[in-house]
C-alpha cells in the first residue's frame, strides 16, 4: 500500500531530474571594451547532441521464387533450370557485407549444397558463377555507406541426380544477412 | 574626565558672520559597470536516436526539427545577443573515422516560422534590444542527416550564445 502510495511521486521526482538544466549568466565588466571582448564577453554554452544508430534496410523482391518441374534433359544434364530469385537492395549508414545462407532442404537428405546460387548487377540471367549454398554465400560488400545500394540480381539453380534425387517436391529457405564488418 | 568628539577631517564650519553652518560632503557613487543578465532554459539540447523514420532508406537525406532552449537577455546598455558554433565540424564519438560533418548541418531559427540559418563559427544575431528591455528568443534546430555520412555513434555540437554592448 505504500509503495503504491509513492510510486507515482518517485516517478514525478525522476521526470524533473531528467529536465535538462537551464542557466543564468550575471555579466558586469567596467568598460565596454572588455564587455564585448573574447574571453571576458557574457556567453554561455549549449551543446546540441545526437545519436545515430547502425541504421540498414534489406529489401528483396520477391519472398519466393520456384525452380519449376524438373525435365528429364536437366536430370541428364545435372541442374535444373536457371531461375532468377528476387531482386536486393541495401541501405546502410556503415559499410556492409551481404551473404546468403540456406537451412537445406525439408524433408529430405538432399545435400544443401545442391542448391546454388549467383548474383550480378546488369540483369542479365547468369551462367556461370554459382556457388552452393552449403556454406555461407558472400554476395556483396560495400566500400561505403549508401542510402541505395546498386540493385543486385540472384539467380538460383539446383544441381540433379538420376542416381539420389527421389520424385518429390523439395524446399529450401534461403536467408539474407546483412553485417557491418 | 569629560570626553571632546574630535573633528571629521574634511569638515569645517565657522559661526562667524554667518547663522548656518553647512559641510559640503562629495558622494561617489562610484562606476556603473556594463552589466547583463543572460539567461537559458536549458544548456543542452538531444536530436535523440535516430531512427528509419527520421532517416528513410532510399532517401539520401532528411532533417529532424528539434525545439531548442529559450533565450532571454536584458542589460543596462542597448545589447545584441548571437550564437555561433565552437568548432566548425561536429565532434564524433564511434568507431568509424570521423565523418566530420561540417557545424553547417544544424540550422537554427527563432521562433516556429521563417527559414532556417545554417550555423558557422561566427556570431550570427538572434536578438537585440534597448537598455533595461528583456527579450527572449525561443530557438528551433533543424538538423540535417545523410546515410553516406551520419556512421553509427554519437555526435555533439558546442554552440556559444553571447551578449554584446553593439
Amino acid at each position: 500500500m505504500l509503495r503504491r502510495r509513492f510510486a507515482p511521486l518517485l516517478a514525478v521526482l525522476l521526470a524533473v531530474t531528467a529536465l535538462p538544466a537551464a542557466a543564468q549568466t550575471n555579466c558586469s565588466q567596467a568598460d565596454k571594451t572588455t564587455f564585448n571582448a573574447a574571453g571576458t564577453a557574457c556567453a554561455m554554452s549549449h551543446t546540441v547532441s545526437a545519436t545515430v544508430p547502425y541504421l540498414a534496410a534489406l529489401t528483396a523482391s520477391t519472398t519466393a521464387i520456384s525452380l519449376g518441374t524438373v525435365t528429364a534433359a536437366q536430370m541428364t544434364a545435372g541442374y535444373s533450370s536457371t531461375v532468377a530469385g528476387p531482386t536486393v537492395q541495401v541501405a546502410a549508414n556503415f559499410t556492409y557485407s551481404l551473404a546468403a545462407t540456406s537451412g537445406g532442404f525439408t524433408s529430405t537428405t538432399k545435400a544443401t549444397n545442391d542448391l546454388e546460387v549467383a548474383t550480378n548487377t546488369t540483369g542479365v540471367t547468369a551462367t556461370t558463377g554459382f556457388s552452393g549454398l552449403g556454406t555461407s554465400v558472400s554476395l556483396a560488400s560495400s566500400a561505403s555507406a549508401t542510402s541505395a545500394s546498386t540493385t543486385l540480381y540472384t539467380y538460383f539453380r539446383m544441381k540433379l541426380s538420376w542416381a539420389s534425387d527421389a520424385p518429390k517436391s523439395y524446399s529450401s529457405t534461403v536467408t539474407y544477412t546483412l553485417t557491418a564488418p | 574626565m569629560t570626553l571632546t568628539p574630535s573633528r571629521v577631517s574634511g569638515q569645517s564650519c565657522s559661526l562667524a558672520g554667518s547663522s548656518s553652518c553647512n559641510v559640503v560632503v562629495s558622494l561617489s557613487a562610484g562606476t556603473v559597470p556594463y552589466a547583463a543578465r543572460l539567461t537559458t532554459t536549458a544548456t543542452t539540447t538531444s536530436i535523440g536516436t535516430l531512427s528509419q523514420t527520421t532517416l528513410p532508406a532510399g532517401t539520401a537525406s532528411s532533417t529532424i526539427v528539434t525545439s531548442g532552449p529559450t533565450i532571454t537577455a536584458n542589460a543596462n546598455a542597448a545589447y545584441a545577443v548571437t550564437i555561433a558554433a565552437q568548432n566548425s565540424t561536429w565532434s564524433y564519438t564511434g568507431i568509424f573515422t570521423n565523418p566530420a560533418i561540417a557545424a553547417g548541418h544544424l540550422e537554427w531559427r527563432v521562433g516556429s516560422t521563417g527559414s532556417y540559418t545554417a550555423i558557422t563559427t561566427t556570431g550570427a544575431s538572434i536578438l537585440s534590444g534597448t537598455a533595461a528591455t528583456e527579450k527572449s528568443a525561443a530557438l528551433s534546430f533543424r538538423t540535417t542527416w545523410a546515410w553516406a555520412t551520419a556512421k553509427p555513434g554519437t555526435y555533439s555540437l558546442p554552440l556559444t550564445i553571447t551578449l554584446t554592448n553593439p
